[in-house]
């Protein structure tokens, strides 16, 4: 049909609009296929009761009710924001950091570079795994290094402040990479000429620092800063791995207590009023996000 | 026109893709048209043990069954529900599952499951014992068949018990330990020790969280009254098993890190630092390829007005999804005969469920000499105890058990909170 609308337009302009769109149609079937009925669908269950196998009863706002007056809901909404605003602003400060020393002529550049990002490459339940024997208080790897410098035993699994501690720990040491590579990127695409002339103008390391790097890795920052909470928001391998929400909804956050309501208690839709929140708490974030950064910065919106 | 054109064939190339990767996903029956011959997909998870000894069945009934194959699809424990119910929901399920007796009930209820009834003979079901034909019964017919049980005993570290000067042990059902002189001996195991051990660990972590009830039973409390329609849960023997988890806990026993959301305990047990578990007797071929520098034994576990243990263990289960209901019948038929189930259970250390292997000595080939703790323990289950697992939905009270419990020891909710949670959840399952 929209070939009709285009009666007027040249035979040249047509034939290209239609190549865009055959270029772009097997993204197109994805999405529709993979995001986006899987998303109508899960409003509609979350519209449900059911577990998954026979009838499903309507239920209309009732699984969102529930919720209201459910804790463990609450606790994972505080958890999971919590989480974004603790590992965002620390994965990106660490990220710079690691970034900046790794852009000078340090020995082994590439190899460390390498090792700083191989975490990222690694599937998120090897490194929830592998954490997971690391952290054991009674058996774990890192209380026996601790205890050899007479610190410790930590109780990563027992206390529910540390084990938060071992969530965060192991979130920064995967993403740590991902930043360092982006920042990377961005330090370079500095002009070198800023620095020389800064210098002459007598600006210290700091203030070549505050002046010309950071500006320059505005687009960087907002990006990974979104990018950041987008994956903050949607955790879920490390920490159902790491810790299972535990002890006791200490660690949960949204995206394992979803998965635990709609696949352990197998109510799909409970599990997917949750997903929705979950949905809708994060449209509106990068809302603010994406306001903030634009009003900071128009040209670069 | 020639753009349409296209357009169409795009679409169509697509769809055709679609459908043909979407069959390729799929699982299920397969092949020719004789009902007895074909493919079968059978889901299950096991240790190496268990895997080689179902590898080993299905070879000899497909050497008996020419043109009928069976192939195995390994699924680790914590994924398998997930596997089973999306392939189910997707009407793409395997033809046979294997399916903890717990979680029976659920797929009996969702009308998933093949009554064997119409496939078997009617007294098919006789060999097996009274309580495990009534674990895969939905209305009085049977919808598995009961391929072994398991249950908990005490599992100990001989050499840490020795160093806390603790020799005998209860070596008859009748003598186990009373529940104060089990806190007697941990305190001693754990008074003996040096750095970071404890003297005991519970095998009560996420599916395992229903074993709590091992303790309750033994109290004389119960989680339904006698035909499973009513809670009996929040009672005296209740919140005195409660006192007494939290004895362990208070008074570092048990390991913190062993909650019900915890670590799983075998898993601890072999680096020494937990002096005994309680543990299914499914875990000696693991526990026997891991403990390499010190020797363990078995013992009951602890009574106090009653004795109890939990209905490990799982059932075989064929699905309505199936092409071939007779071959599955048929095959779950060969699994469970005499013969297998007495190889299956010898090369595993699991306890069979038939009447005529429950009166034999059976031949485990890994640790013979503690196997008959478990054998006697077994004869602890009750069939009261049974039923309260069995009820449809156990899952979910399985999961208020997690996270009540888990709140109670780990968080500070009161035992009237605890038991009145598990309560209500217990309530509603049988109500709907």
């Amino acid at each position: 049909m929209a070939v009709t609308q285009r009666k007027g337009k040249p035979a040249a302009l047509r034939r290209e609009a239609l190549t865009a769109y055959l270029l772009i149609s097997p993204n197109l079937i994805v999405f529709g296929v993979f995001m986006l009925l899987p998303l109508i669908l899960t409003f509609v269950i979350s519209a449900q009761e059911t577990s998954g196998l026979g009838p499903a009863e309507w239920v209309g706002l009732g699984n969102y009710t529930e919720l209201i007056s459910d804790g463990v809901f609450w606790r994972s909404l505080i958890n999971t924001v919590g989480y974004a605003a603790v590992t965002v602003p620390l994965g990106l400060a660490l990220g710079l950091a690691v970034a900046m020393l790794l852009n000078n002529a340090v020995w082994l550049r590439d190899v460390m570079r390498t090792i700083y990002y191989l975490p990222v490459v690694i599937s998120g339940v090897a490194a929830g795994l592998i954490a997971q024997w690391m952290f054991n208080e009674n058996i774990g790897v890192v209380n026996e290094l601790l205890g050899l410098v007479g610190l410790g035993p930590v109780s990563w699994q027992s206390s529910p402040a540390w084990a938060m501690t071992s969530v965060v720990l192991l979130t920064l040491w995967v993403g740590v990479g991902f930043n360092m590579v982006v920042y990377l990127a961005a330090l370079q695409g500095i002009p070198r000429e800023y620095y020389d002339a800064s210098a002459v103008d007598g600006a210290n390391s700091v203030q070549q620092f505050r002046h010309v790097t950071l500006p320059g890795l505005g687009t960087a920052t907002v990006f990974l800063a979104i990018y950041g909470v987008i994956l903050s928001f949607q955790a879920f391998d490390l920490i159902y791995i790491l810790t299972g929400g535990g002890p006791g909804s200490a660690t949960e956050v949204l995206g394992t207590y979803a998965y635990e309501q709609a696949f352990s208690a197998r109510e799909r839709g409970y599990g997917s009023a949750i997903g929705v929140v979950l949905y809708l708490l994060l449209i509106v974030v990068l809302s603010v996000q994406f306001w903030i950064s634009r009003r900071r910065d128009p040209e670069e919106g | 026109m020639n753009q349409l054109t296209r357009r169409q064939f795009l679409a169509a190339a697509g769809g055709t893709g679609a459908a043909l990767w979407l069959g390729a996903c799929g699982g299920g029956s397969s092949g020719s048209s004789d009902p007895m011959k074909g493919t079968l997909e059978f889901v299950t998870w096991g240790g190496p043990a268990e895997i080689k000894a179902f590898e080993a069945i299905i070879s000899d009934f497909e050497d008996q069954n020419p043109g009928a194959r069976i192939r195995l699809q390994e699924t680790p424990f914590n994924e398998v529900r997930q596997t089973v119910d999306s392939s189910l929901e997707a009407e793409q399920g395997p033809d046979l599952f294997r399916v903890t007796y717990t979680d029976f009930g659920f797929y009996a209820a969702s009308n998933v499951l093949i009554d064997l009834s119409e496939y078997l003979p009617s007294d098919f079901s006789n060999v097996f014992t009274e309580g495990l034909r009534a674990a895969v019964e939905f209305e009085g017919a049977p919808y598995g068949v009961p391929h072994h049980t398991d249950v908990s005993a005490i599992v100990y570290n001989k050499d840490l018990f020795q160093a806390a000067g603790i020799g005998a042990l209860p070596d008859r059902l009748e003598d186990a330990w009373s529940w104060d002189e089990f806190l007697d001996v941990s305190r001693r195991l754990r008074d003996a020790q040096t750095g970071n051990r404890t003297a005991f660990g519970m095998n009560w972590q996420l599916a395992g969280a229903f074993r709590w009830l091992n303790w309750l039973y033994a109290a004389g409390g119960s989680l339904y009254n006698s035909d499973a329609t009513r809670t009996t849960v929040d009672s005296p023997e209740a919140r005195k098993t409660l006192d007494m988890f939290k004895t362990w806990f208070e008074e570092d026993l048990c390991p913190d890190n062993t909650s019900l959301k915890g670590s799983y305990v075998d898993l601890i047990f072999p680096a020494q630092t937990i002096a005994m578990i309680s543990a299914g007797s499914f875990l000696v071929p693991t526990l026997e390829a891991d403990i390499t520098r010190f020797e363990y034994g078995t013992t009951y576990l602890p009574q106090d007005v009653g004795m109890s243990t939990d209905l490990g263990g799982n059932a075989v289960v064929a699905t309505q999804q199936t092409e071939k209901p007779e071959l599955a019948a048929k095959f779950l038929e060969f699994l469970v005969n005499q013969k297998n189930m007495k190889r299956f259970c010898e090369a595993t250390n699991l306890l069979p469920t038939r009447n005529d292997l429950v009166e034999q000595k059976l031949d485990y080939e890994i640790r013979p000499d503690i196997m008959p703790v478990f054998v006697d323990q077994s004869t602890t289950i009750t069939p009261a105890y049974t039923r309260a697992v069995t009820v449809p939905d156990f899952t979910q009270v399985n999961n208020a058990f997690v996270d009540q419990l888990e709140s109670f020891i780990v968080g500070d909710q009161s035992p009237e909170a605890t038991l009145g949670n598990i309560a209500q959840e217990a309530t509603d399952v049988v109500r709907d």
